[in-house]
């Protein structure tokens, strides 16, 4: 069994989650010339809220005054209120009303940023051209104009830091996201689950012992089980391998898709226990009887192979995750939910709504699904199974159902469970519950299955050359 | 004179001619005259090889500008709606200048890194370029772009006022992260200050974090060297976040131990909430999409097949999805993506619709690899009330009239 499409986007998402460049490679070494402090202070001064980089100086606002409004009032206004530019002064208290005025004192949260800015960006149409003093002095006015400073206060580098501006504390963090996100609905209005989703994940079916009694992993356990899981699918535990044996392995990183850990200890979410039901006497009749079939019948005929090994079903509908392919599409159309399971391509048809389910007598492989919705939930009961589906070495009864639910919580994210009850098999009915996400540019591979093709006739075949061996007392282990 | 004056009727004559006959300008009718056996029956050589290419003469799209009282401080706007695929021609970018575009000779221009590092180091342009480099397609949005201060739909803006000021192109330059690893990053090192060559020395502080992540100091645009108004010879190019800390004419990285509250990021670009409290470094621009054609100012030619096309992005990385509505967004369904798409790109998107020749309104909606779904322009307003001028990704309809005119018009 294998995909026959080599995953080329999966690689290119790895490669482009790799940083832009090897950063501590140390390739700029020697490139640039070392900057002299002459240099660095002909650069000029660059003003940070405690003051670094305020230059020696200072003045007053009476000082500042005439240069204020020669230099200044044409744009700002001689109080700093009239415009036409950015108005500079007043408008403290009025943020949070119907009509805020943002000027420096009621808006900006430092002093020094004033004196950065008029430093560097004033007057508009000569930047540059005034004089250390000078932009203390027009500072120190445009502080005046809002009542922060005395007439004749000295404002230098020591004391324009110390000024308490009146917003200071009003800038709070980035919050977003921020808004409800829109629900999906398709054209005609159902909840719309449409797009290609992957169940893949590494924490199983059952919880393991060692993990009895808990049923989340810590973060850190989550970690862990996401980098063993990374390091196992790669080919670097390879290297140690000869060539058979590493031939023999068949799969490598190219192929594996297992996913990360849900963070829960198993993927039954019900019973508590994290673990499948007891079997009931019949249960255990059958797996005892399927057992013996399988040692001593394995090769009689092609209906003693397993489904998948046919190229029939992989593990029934719905699915536990396995090493890859695990993947669903779901298509709509009116009236319809199409999920085409990438593993051998099964694809359901699931009609919704109240239309009859086919015949008693009509068994089918994956059952007869029917669909319905329960808000913005797509429940899908699937019965009508043969008996003889098998899944994961358990066996199944033609009593069985399996009741779905897909609810769609964000735009890359389905919250999917399914209920299993068969009491034919088991003595209660038991849930699990699998991610179902749609990771950026994910998409179906092909799905190529040549054992139903080709091998099943040569296992066969082979089969039956053991046996004249064994009879005709000629030693042939197939096995090797 | 009389010959100038025919000789101009005649240019314009043929050019309204050939207009009407080719699909060109998306604000026409989009009516075919039927032409028999083409133009130039009689074929004469056409013009030689050339040193710098210009487009063809029958192209006409350009910027237009902003309104405002100084053309330095001022913005122009990308024509989106005569635009296809995803990269913006760097002659068409759009520009946000606040002191004007300085006319640097890169043979004299330098850029500076200093402050909590090891080695304070100068770099040349041409020490620039020896250094290793990378070439990405990232869109810069302007966060202002938008409509201002929430105004309500006027039927007549069109894509290119309403959403002109993203563009999208190719960068290249070295990584940020490279410039960086030369100086040496000292311990308490957790801001950059970037600082431009132009009048007004404008001033960023970007937080080092990004900028050992994915910051480009970029010197090429398209394939050439940046042009002029996109920050020539050196810009910083910031994936996803608001244009205007990508610092153009990039002189000077300040490392220093915390933000620098420049005037920028204090009195502009922060954003005032209904409680009086304004949000600050507001970096990462929204999911966004718009349908640039059709759109506002065109006139469709009666009913039939018109493939719907536009432009999507984020900040948060690559657009998982655009969404069509055709009844002013009471249903959705699924665009086409056009691959690649790349993350912290413009994606375009393409839906074929028939038009039944009744009132219709288009809109597209954006959904984001982080999950973010673009939201409708009454959501936005419900959580962040109309006081700040920036981040608006609102849902941009377009009213289809029976006229087939279109129309700007609120979802």
């Amino acid at each position: 069994m294998c995909r026959s499409a080599l995953p080329v986007i999966i690689v290119a998402g790895i490669l482009e989650l790799c940083p832009i460049v090897d950063a501590a490679s140390g390739q700029a070494e020697g490139v640039g010339q070392p900057a002299t402090t002459a240099e660095v202070e002909a650069w000029g001064s660059i003003v940070g809220p405690d003051g670094t980089g305020l230059p020696p100086g200072g003045s007053t606002a009476t000082e500042g005054r005439l240069l204020y409004d020669r230099q200044c009032a044409a744009c700002h206004g001689l109080t700093g209120q009239e415009g036409p530019d950015p108005r500079l002064a007043g408008g403290v208290g009025s943020l949070g009303g119907e009509e805020p005025s943002k000027t420096v004192g009621s808006y900006w949260p430092a002093a020094t940023t004033l004196w950065d800015y008029v430093n560097r960006a004033m007057p508009f149409n000569r930047p540059g051209s005034l004089a250390v003093d000078d932009v203390y002095a027009v500072v120190a006015y445009v502080l005046y104009l809002n009542g922060l400073v005395g007439e004749n206060q000295l404002i230098d580098g020591d004391t324009l830091p110390q000024i308490e501006m009146p917003n200071r504390d009003g800038f709070v963090p980035d919050p977003r996201p921020d808004l409800a996100n829109t629900s999906f609905q398709t054209a005609w209005g159902d909840p719309n689950l449409q797009g290609v989703w992957s169940y893949a994940t590494i924490t199983p079916l059952q919880r393991p012992v060692h993990l009895e009694g808990r049923t989340f992993l810590s973060d850190e356990e989550v970690a862990a089980q996401n980098r063993d899981s990374a390091i196992r699918a790669t080919s670097e535990r390879r290297n140690g391998l000869t060539p058979e044996r590493d031939l023999s392995l068949a799969y490598n990183q190219v192929w594996w898709d297992r996913g990360d850990s849900t963070g829960r200890t198993s993927l039954i979410v019900d019973p508590s226990d994290g673990r499948l039901p007891g079997l009931t006497p019949e249960g255990r009749r059958r797996q005892e009887a399927q057992e013996v079939a399988r040692r001593e019948h394995p090769y009689d005929s092609w209906e003693d192979r397993p489904l998948q090994e046919r190229c029939m079903t992989y593990q029934r509908v719905p699915p536990v995750p396995s090493g890859y392919s695990n993947t669903y599409q779901i298509l709509q159309v009116p009236g319809f939910v199409v999920i085409l399971n990438e593993m051998i391509h099964d694809v359901r048809i699931v009609p919704l709504g109240d239309r009859p389910k086919v015949s008693e007598r009509v068994r089918q492989w994956n059952g007869d699904s029917r669909g319905r919705w329960e808000g913005k939930t797509l429940v899908v009961e699937t019965s009508h199974y043969r008996g003889q589906t098998t899944w994961r070495g358990f066996p199944g009864s033609s009593n069985l159902k399996a009741v779905e639910r897909f609810t769609r919580v964000d735009p890359g994210r389905i919250h999917y469970r399914y209920t299993i009850y068969d009491e034919t098999i088991y003595t209660r009915p038991f849930t699990v519950e699998l991610p179902l996400v749609s990771p950026p540019e994910y998409v179906v591979y092909e799905y190529a299955c040549h054992e139903g093709n080709y091998s099943i006739a040569n296992v066969l075949a082979g089969a039956r050359v053991q046996e004249r061996s064994v009879r005709s007392g000629v030693s042939a282990d197939l096995k090797d | 004179m009389p010959s100038d004056g025919s000789s101009n009727r005649l240019a314009n004559s043929r050019r309204q001619f050939l207009r009407a006959a080719t699909l060109g300008s998306a604000a026409t009718v989009l009516r075919p005259t039927r032409l028999v056996g083409q133009q130039n029956l009689g074929r004469s050589l056409g013009d030689g090889v050339g040193g710098y290419g210009g487009r063809s003469h029958f192209e006409e799209t350009v910027r237009r500008l902003r309104a405002s009282r100084y053309p330095q401080a001022a913005g122009s706007l990308t024509p989106l709606q005569d635009l296809y695929g995803t990269i913006t021609p760097s002659a068409l970018h759009f520009e946000r200048h606040h002191a004007g575009i300085p006319d640097i000779d890169p043979s004299e221009h330098r850029l500076l890194i200093d402050g909590l590092v090891d080695r304070p180091l100068v770099f040349t342009m041409d020490e620039l370029r020896r250094l290793p480099a990378v070439t990405r397609v990232y869109f810069i949005e302007c966060s202002g772009n938008g409509r201002v201060k929430w105004a309500p739909a006027e039927p007549d803006t069109d894509v290119q006022a309403a959403f002109g000021m993203t563009s999208c192109s190719e960068w290249t330059g070295v990584p940020l992260s490279v410039l960086l690893s030369a100086v040496g990053i000292r311990n308490k090192a957790q801001w950059i200050v970037a600082e431009g060559a132009d009048a007004c020395r404008m001033t960023r502080s970007v937080p080092l974090v990004k900028a050992q992540d994915d910051i480009l100091v970029a010197y090429g645009q398209n394939g050439e060297a940046l042009r002029p108004a996109q920050g020539y010879p050196l810009r910083l190019v910031i994936p996803g976040w608001e244009g205007n800390i990508s610092i153009k004419w990039l002189r000077r990285l300040h490392v220093v131990d915390q933000p620098y509250l420049t005037r920028e990021e204090t009195a502009k670009y922060t954003d005032l909430m209904p409680d009086g409290k304004s949000r600050q470094f507001t970096f990462a621009m929204d999911a966004k999409s718009v349908i640039t054609r059709p759109s506002g100012g065109d006139r469709l030619d009666g009913s039939g097949f018109y493939q719907v096309s536009g432009l999507a992005w984020s900040g948060r990385g690559r657009v998982r999805g655009v969404e069509i509505s055709t009844d002013g967004g009471e249903s959705w369904v699924g665009a086409q993506l056009q691959q690649p798409v790349l993350p912290f790109a413009h994606t375009r998107f393409r839906y074929d619709w028939s038009w039944d020749g009744s009132e219709k309104i288009l809109a597209s909606r954006c959904i984001d690899e982080a999950g973010e779904v673009q939201p409708t322009r009454s959501a936005l307003i419900a959580v962040r009330g109309t006081h700040s001028s920036y981040h608006n990704n609102a849902i941009q309809g377009w009213r289809v009239r029976s006229t087939g005119r279109v129309e700007n018009v609120d979802v």
